[in-house]
């Protein structure tokens, strides 16, 4: 008779000293080579009524294949890019139970990207894969395509990567499993061999996603915020970079490459309100240069009339006391939650008609 | 050390400020002013609003502005300080007649028969008719949300901050709505 200490959808990192009774779901060993040459060690998915948890194992017994039913002792729970992960190391015991079989929970709680926070693990949702590209991996000398972008559905969007499952711009799927993560304080989803994706037709559109500053409680993709910038950072302004290593520079010359020309980059960060809650905002020169009326071409060291001090001026009178439309990301970081502007406009008639739709939409 | 909370900005019209006759009551040792209690239960001790320049005069210590939105007036000081040398430079280079919007700390003074409200400016800006619309509709929409459910506290007087909530009113919004009522009934 097993005696189950814990069930896997109770687990909460950080902990020591845990014992789980499951169905080992996938199980991939894996070579890491550093200083001290090759490290062998193994990661894959385990599994209970309750839910999955994936797992790294520095070691593990051998014998022991996926559909196995074990009984992990001493294992530790810590957060791994957002999600929690069971660790294996030498004082764990992993006990087979030959005699043993557990129904795994295979069903995922199907969600809107905007409902999706730091901490979920598997979910399942119908999005538009909006933008696609992809890339060619070598993981453990086989070759594998990964192909990443955007998702997005009627409430947000959010990035994605898929590991070998095709995903084409303009699909509409259906994905069950896909896991969530958090990366560089974004939220994005990872489809890779365990998940389901169906191609399907979506009873929703795809439009825009207002949102109120004071509803945004989690990191979310893909939002637009009708409001004003009401203090502009001190340290915005001109950015010198290295045209080499892409450093950015104290100096107008790069102490690694000092014979590299220099490349100008701009960067802002302020605070918007729009009455219901204000955010920090930041932005890099895709954003600001539309804003400021400067066509890229014309952002160079060449072009005289460019200095720090009319950069700060044009932000100044551009950003400062405007009303702005934000398109962006929301991500976490250390100070909170902030909004990545990808997209910024000044507000104009059209965007006020939309703003006033959004708001009428309350009270009907 | 913990990030101090930034203090809330309320988009209200001139004339709800203008009618507030409630200051809460401050612990002696907090610092800042006193919140000052809205008709629509809004605590606010600072505020963003958006009109014209309408009068502006210098008095050597101090710049005294005016500025309307239409429902009534925001009556500005601008202290010539260390503190305030950004804002009294910009306030100084704008024009009467211009569309402004502003964001400052709420200075109440209570007399017998009066609550006097100022305006300390933390940021003032030029701003264009888009902007001043933006806020317009904001504003307004704030404040709608609030008188009705001002109302429908009226007309079912057992209602909850939850039933509130599970009508589609925020925390915030449902603190203000029943701080309302209450503070109405002080008054009475």
């Amino acid at each position: 008779m097993i005696q189950q200490k814990a069930n896997i959808y109770e687990l909460k990192a950080p902990s020591e000293n845990v014992t789980v009774v499951a169905k080992i779901l996938s199980l991939n060993p894996r070579v890491i080579k550093n200083d001290r040459g090759e490290t062998l060690y193994y990661y894959g998915l385990i599994g209970d009524s309750t839910g999955s948890i994936p797992f790294t194992a520095w070691s593990f017994p051998s014998g022991i294949k996926v559909g196995d039913v074990v009984e992990i002792r001493r294992g530790s729970l810590k957060d791994y890019k957002g999600s929690t992960r069971l660790y294996l190391d030498s004082r764990s015991e992993v006990i087979l139970h030959p005699e043993e079989s557990i129904e795994v929970k295979a069903s995922y709680r199907l969600v809107k990207i905007g409902e999706i926070k730091p901490g979920m693990r598997y979910i399942s949702l119908k999005a538009v894969a909006t933008s696609v590209s992809s890339r060619d991996l070598s993981r453990d000398d086989q070759k594998i395509t990964m192909f990443y972008g955007r998702l997005e559905d009627d409430t947000g969007s959010i990035r994605f990567t898929s590991f070998g499952v095709p995903i084409e711009q303009g699909d509409q799927l259906f994905i069950e499993g896909a896991s969530v993560r958090e990366f560089r304080g974004s939220l994005q989803v990872s489809i890779n061999d365990r998940a389901k994706v169906a191609r399907t037709t979506l009873d929703f559109e795809i439009g825009s996603h207002i949102k109120n500053i004071g509803e945004i409680t989690a990191p979310v993709g893909g939002v637009e915020l009708f409001a004003v910038a009401v203090s502009l950072g001190e340290k915005s302004g001109l950015v010198y970079r290295c045209s080499q290593c892409r450093n950015r520079l104290d100096e107008i010359r790069c102490p690694d490459h000092p014979d590299a020309p220099i490349l100008y980059d701009i960067f802002a960060y302020f605070t918007v309100d729009d009455g219901t809650g204000s955010i920090l905002c930041t932005a890099g020169s895709g954003a600001l240069l539309k804003l400021i009326g400067i066509k890229s071409d014309e952002f160079t060291p060449s072009n005289r009339s460019i200095s720090k001090r009319s950069v700060i001026e044009m932000l100044q009178k551009n950003i400062l006391g405007n009303g702005l439309v934000i398109t962006g990301d929301v991500v976490s970081g250390t100070g909170g939650l902030s909004v990545r502007g990808r997209d910024i406009s000044h507000i104009d008639a059209s965007n006020l008609s939309r703003l006033s739709s959004f708001l009428e939409a309350d009270f009907t | 050390m913990m990030p101090r909370r930034r203090e809330f900005a309320h988009w209200v019209f001139s004339r709800e400020l203008r009618d507030s006759r409630v200051l809460e009551e401050k612990d002696p040792e907090e610092k800042g002013k006193p919140y000052v209690i809205s008709p629509l239960g809004t605590r606010i001790r600072r505020v963003i609003f958006s009109g014209t320049l309408t009068q502006k005069s210098d008095e050597g210590t101090m710049i005294k502005a005016t500025v309307t939105d239409n429902t009534s007036n925001f009556y500005l000081s601008v202290f010539s300080n260390e503190f305030n040398q950004a804002v009294h430079a910009d306030i100084e280079s704008i024009e009467t007649g211009s569309t402004v919007i502003v964001m400052g700390r709420v200075n109440p003074f209570k007399t017998e028969e009066k609550l006097y409200i100022n305006i300390n400016p933390e940021m003032i800006a030029r701003t264009d008719d888009a902007t001043n619309q933006l806020w317009k509709m904001r504003a307004r929409h704030i404040a709608l949300r609030k008188t009705i459910g001002i109302k429908l506290v009226r007309s079912n007087p057992g209602i909850s901050k939850e039933d509130l909530v599970s009508k589609g009113y925020t925390d915030e919004e449902a603190n203000c709505i029943l701080r309302s009522v209450t503070a109405i009934l002080i008054i009475i």
